[in-house]
C-alpha cells in the first residue's frame, strides 16, 4: 500500500533546545513557587489560629510573600502552557513566549539596576536571554510563521 | 530613415501627475528670461549678462575664470510670501495629496526628517517663493506660445542604436510644491531607448533617483514597462520629473549627508545580527537598501493622472536634434549642449548640491561629462549585454577564445610536466649525496612551484570545459527563442507603495504629525515633574509613544519582538560583564571536553 506523503513542515533541530529551555524555565518558576508555598505552610500553624480567633491581620511581609508565591506559580504555569503550545507548533505560543520573556527580562533588569541581585536572579536572566535568542532564530521564526500560514489556508 | 525620423518613431509619451506646474520646454525660450552670473571663490556673485541681453550665442562664449568659479543662470527673482500666496490663489491646485510621507515611515525616520528640515536653514537653499515665480514666468511664456519640446540624439555604440531623449524643465519644485527632497531652478531628465542595428527595440532606460546601472533599464517585453506601439510611456514624478515605469507613489529614503559612518556601523551590526547570529527574518536587497539608520522619507507622486504629452495625445512634442558627440561646432543650433558647462539655474551654495541647479545634458555639476552622454550603453549596464542578433556570433567567438586558451594551457602543462620530470630526476639523483644539500633544497622548492602551476592550469582547463558546456547550452536555448527572464538583471527594482500602505487612514496620519511633538513634550514633562525618576520616565515615554506608533502602523507584534530582542541583548551583555572570568573558564573546559570526546570517538571508531 502506498504511504501518503506527510505535508507537515519539518521541525528544525533547534526546536529541541527551545523546548528544553522553555520547560526548564517552567520547572524553575514552579520550583520557586513551590518553595515559597512550602515555606507558607510552615507558618500556617500560626496563621490558622489567628484567623479562627479573629485576630489575624495582613502584614506587609505577608502580602509580598503571597504576591511572590502567586507570581512564580503563574509564571511557571504560563511557561508550561507555552511550552506545550510550542511543542505542538502553535504560532500563538511563539507570540506568548516572546511576551513572557519580555516581562521576565523587564523585571530582571529592573532588579539588576535597583537592587542586589542573587545567583538565582542571574540564572533566570540568562535563561530568558537564551530563550529570546532561540525564539528569534531564523529557522524557528520560519517554522512558526509557516504553521500560521498553513492554519490560515 | 534619418535620425530625426527614427527618434520620432520611438519618442516616449509622458504622463504627468495632476498639479504639475512645469512641462518640457525649450532652452532658447528659457534663456530669454535668464541672467548669467558668476561666483568666484570667496567672492560675492557678480552678474555677467543681464536678463533680456542673454542669448544662446552669448551663453557659449568662452570665459576665463580661476579654479572653483561657478557660472550659473538665474531664471527668476523669488516672489514675496504675499505675492506667492496670490499666485497660488489665482491658480487652482489640482494635486490631491494622499497619505503623508511621514505616516508611511516609523518614528525614527520622522526624527531624522525633523533634523533634515533644520539642516535646510543651515545649508544654502532655493528661497521660498522661487517656485511660484518660476511657475508664473513659465505659464506666461506658455500663454504666448504653447510648446512641448524634447531634445534628442542618436548614438551608435557596441552594436546598439541608442535613442537618447532629454527633457528640460524650467524648475524642479518637488520640495515646495510636493513635500519632496529639494527644489532647484531648471531640471534635466533623460530616457534612452536601445535598438539593435536592425532597429528592433530591445531595452529602455529611465533616469531615476537612487538607481544606476542595470536597475535603470527594462527589457522591451518586461510586463512592468508600458508602451503604446513603439512609444514608451513614462510616468513623471510631480515636481521632481523623475521617470518611472509604472504609475504610483514611490517612497524614497534619502540618507542624511555625513551619515555614512553611522550607517556603515549600523549595517555591520545588522549583518552580524542577521547573517552570523541568524536572528530575525531574511530580508531582500530592496529592504537592505532602505535599512539605513539616518534616512529621510520622501514620496514621489508619479500617478499619471494629469496631462499627457506625445503621440496620439492633444499635446504633441516638438523634437530638436542635439549635436553628435564629436560635433562641437559652435554653429549647431544646440551647440550649448557642448559649450556651456555652467549651471542652468540658481547656484544656492548648497554643499550637498541638492538645491543647486543642474548642469546641462552633457555635464555634471562639477563639469565632468555625464556617463549617459559619453557612454549611453554602459550607463544602463548594457556594456556586458550582447545584442540578441549578434549573440550567436559572440558565443562562437567566445567559444573559440576559450578553446584556444585551453589549448594554450594544455601545451603549457605538457612543457611544465616535462620540466618537472627532469627536475624530479635530478632531485632523485641528489637524494643521498651530502655535498648537493643546497641544490637539492632548491630543486625541491622548484618542484613545489611547478606542481602548483600545473595544478592551477588543470583547474583552469576544467573550468573552461564547464564554461564551454554552459555556452553550448545557452546557444541552444537562444536558438529555441528562449531568452533569460526579462527582469533577471534587476537587483533592486523600485515599486510604488502598496495600496495598503496608502490606506492607513487619517488617524495614522494625524498621529504621524503629532507624535514627534508629543515625544518631546513628554520628555520635557518628565524632566520638570519627576527629575529624580528621569531615566524611568524617559524609558516610559519612549516606550508608550513607540507602542502607540506600532499600533497605528499595525506592527505591534514586530515592535514587541524587537524590544524583547534588545532586552535580551542587554541582559546577555550584563551576564558577560558580571561573569566574564567564569564564562571564560567554562568555555575553555567545554573546548577541552569537546576535543577529548572527538579524539576518543575517532579512537573508538
Amino acid at each position: 500500500m502506498k504511504r501518503r506523503q506527510r505535508t507537515t513542515i519539518k521541525r528544525p533541530r533547534i526546536l529541541l533546545i527551545l523546548f528544553l529551555l522553555v520547560f526548564g524555565q517552567a520547572a524553575m518558576f514552579l520550583t520557586y513557587g513551590a518553595l515559597y508555598l512550602l515555606n507558607g505552610i510552615a507558618i500556617a500553624d500560626v496563621v490558622i489560629p489567628e484567623i479562627y480567633f479573629g485576630t489575624f491581620r495582613f502584614s506587609q511581609e505577608m502580602i509580598t510573600y503571597l504576591l511572590l508565591t502567586s507570581t512564580w506559580l503563574v509564571l511557571g504555569l504560563a511557561s508550561a502552557i507555552i511550552g506545550v503550545g510550542l511543542r505542538r507548533g502553535k504560532s500563538w505560543a511563539w507570540t506568548a513566549a516572546i511576551i513572557l520573556q519580555g516581562a521576565v527580562l523587564i523585571l530582571g533588569l529592573e532588579t539588576y539596576f535597583t537592587r542586589n541581585a542573587d545567583s538565582t536572579f542571574y540564572f533566570t536572566l540568562g535563561l530568558a536571554s537564551a530563550i529570546v535568542l532561540t525564539l528569534n532564530q531564523r529557522e524557528v521564526l520560519v517554522f512558526y510563521r509557516a504553521n500560521r500560514a498553513t492554519l490560515a489556508e | 530613415m534619418n535620425d530625426l525620423d527614427l527618434l520620432r518613431r520611438f519618442e516616449p509619451i509622458i504622463f504627468y501627475t495632476q498639479g504639475e506646474h512645469f512641462f518640457p520646454t525649450s532652452v532658447d525660450r528659457y534663456i530669454r528670461d535668464c541672467s548669467l552670473w558668476e561666483t568666484r571663490p570667496d567672492q560675492p556673485a557678480t552678474r555677467l549678462i543681464a536678463e533680456g541681453d542673454l542669448t544662446l550665442q552669448k551663453l557659449i562664449e568662452p570665459r576665463s575664470a580661476p579654479h572653483g568659479t561657478v557660472q550659473y543662470l538665474r531664471y527668476v527673482e523669488q516672489l514675496t510670501p504675499l505675492e506667492a500666496a496670490k499666485f497660488l490663489a489665482r491658480h487652482e491646485r489640482k494635486f490631491h495629496r494622499s497619505r503623508g510621507r511621514l505616516a508611511r515611515v516609523g518614528l525614527a525616520s520622522r526624527i531624522v526628517d525633523a533634523l533634515f528640515s533644520i539642516t535646510l536653514f543651515l545649508r544654502g537653499r532655493v528661497p521660498g517663493g522661487t517656485a511660484a515665480a518660476a511657475a508664473e514666468t513659465y505659464q506666461e511664456a506658455q500663454a504666448e506660445e504653447e510648446s512641448y519640446i524634447y531634445y534628442a540624439r542618436l548614438v551608435r555604440q557596441n552594436g546598439y542604436v541608442c535613442l537618447h531623449y532629454v527633457y528640460f524643465y524650467a524648475m524642479n519644485d518637488w520640495r515646495s510644491s510636493f513635500h519632496g527632497v529639494n527644489d532647484h531652478e531648471s531640471d534635466w531628465e533623460q530616457v534612452i531607448v536601445y535598438l539593435t542595428e536592425d532597429l528592433t527595440p530591445q531595452w529602455v532606460a529611465y533616469a531615476s533617483h537612487d538607481f544606476s546601472g542595470d536597475d535603470l533599464r527594462r527589457r522591451w517585453d518586461d510586463p512592468e514597462f508600458k508602451r503604446e506601439g513603439d512609444h514608451p510611456i513614462i510616468f513623471a514624478g510631480a515636481g521632481s520629473h523623475a521617470s518611472y515605469f509604472s504609475a504610483g507613489e514611490y517612497m524614497h529614503e534619502m540618507e542624511l549627508p555625513f551619515s555614512g559612518p553611522v550607517t556603515r556601523v549600523w549595517r555591520t551590526m545588522q549583518k552580524f545580527w542577521r547573517d552570523t547570529l541568524r536572528q530575525g527574518q531574511l530580508i531582500d536587497e530592496e529592504q537592505k537598501r532602505s535599512s539605513g539608520v539616518l534616512v529621510v522619507p520622501f514620496v514621489d507622486y508619479a500617478r499619471g493622472d494629469g496631462m499627457q504629452i506625445g503621440q496620439g495625445r492633444e499635446k504633441k512634442w516638438e523634437a530638436r536634434l542635439l549635436p553628435d558627440v564629436h560635433d562641437t561646432s559652435p554653429n549647431h543650433p544646440q551647440s550649448w549642449a557642448h559649450h556651456y558647462r555652467g549651471l542652468w539655474g540658481l547656484y544656492a551654495r548648497d554643499p550637498i548640491a541638492g538645491e543647486n541647479a543642474p548642469a546641462g545634458p552633457k555635464y555634471n555639476r562639477n563639469g565632468s561629462v555625464r556617463g549617459s552622454w559619453i557612454d549611453p550603453v554602459g550607463w544602463a549596464g548594457l556594456d556586458k549585454v550582447t545584442p540578441p542578433m549578434s549573440a550567436e556570433a559572440s558565443i562562437q567567438k567566445r567559444t573559440e577564445e576559450i578553446r584556444a586558451r585551453q589549448q594554450k594551457a594544455q601545451a603549457e602543462i605538457e612543457s611544465k610536466t616535462s620540466e618537472l620530470r627532469g627536475i624530479g630526476l635530478e632531485a632523485e639523483s641528489m637524494f643521498d649525496v651530502p655535498h648537493f644539500k643546497s641544490i637539492y633544497s632548491a630543486h625541491l622548492k622548484k618542484i613545489d612551484e611547478l606542481s602548483d602551476e600545473i595544478a592551477e592550469l588543470q583547474k583552469q582547463i576544467a573550468v573552461d570545459h564547464a564554461l564551454l558546456e554552459s555556452l553550448d547550452a545557452y546557444s541552444d536555448r537562444l536558438a529555441r527563442g528562449n531568452r533569460l527572464p526579462a527582469r533577471g538583471h534587476l537587483k533592486a527594482a523600485h515599486h510604488p507603495t502598496s495600496e495598503t500602505t496608502e490606506q492607513l487612514g487619517r488617524l495614522a496620519e494625524a498621529w504621524a504629525a503629532i507624535s514627534l511633538g508629543l515625544l518631546i513634550l513628554g520628555l520635557v514633562l518628565v524632566l520638570l515633574i519627576a527629575p529624580r525618576l528621569w531615566a524611568n520616565g524617559i524609558v516610559g515615554v519612549v516606550a508608550a509613544i513607540s507602542f502607540l506608533e506600532a499600533l497605528f502602523r499595525r506592527e505591534a507584534k514586530e515592535l514587541i519582538q524587537r524590544a524583547v530582542s534588545v532586552l535580551g541583548i542587554i541582559a546577555t551583555l550584563i551576564l558577560i560583564y558580571e561573569f566574564a572570568l567564569p564564562l571564560l573558564v567554562l568555555g575553555i573546559i567545554a573546548l577541552g571536553i569537546f576535543i577529548m570526546v572527538d579524539n576518543l570517538r575517532e579512537l573508538a571508531g
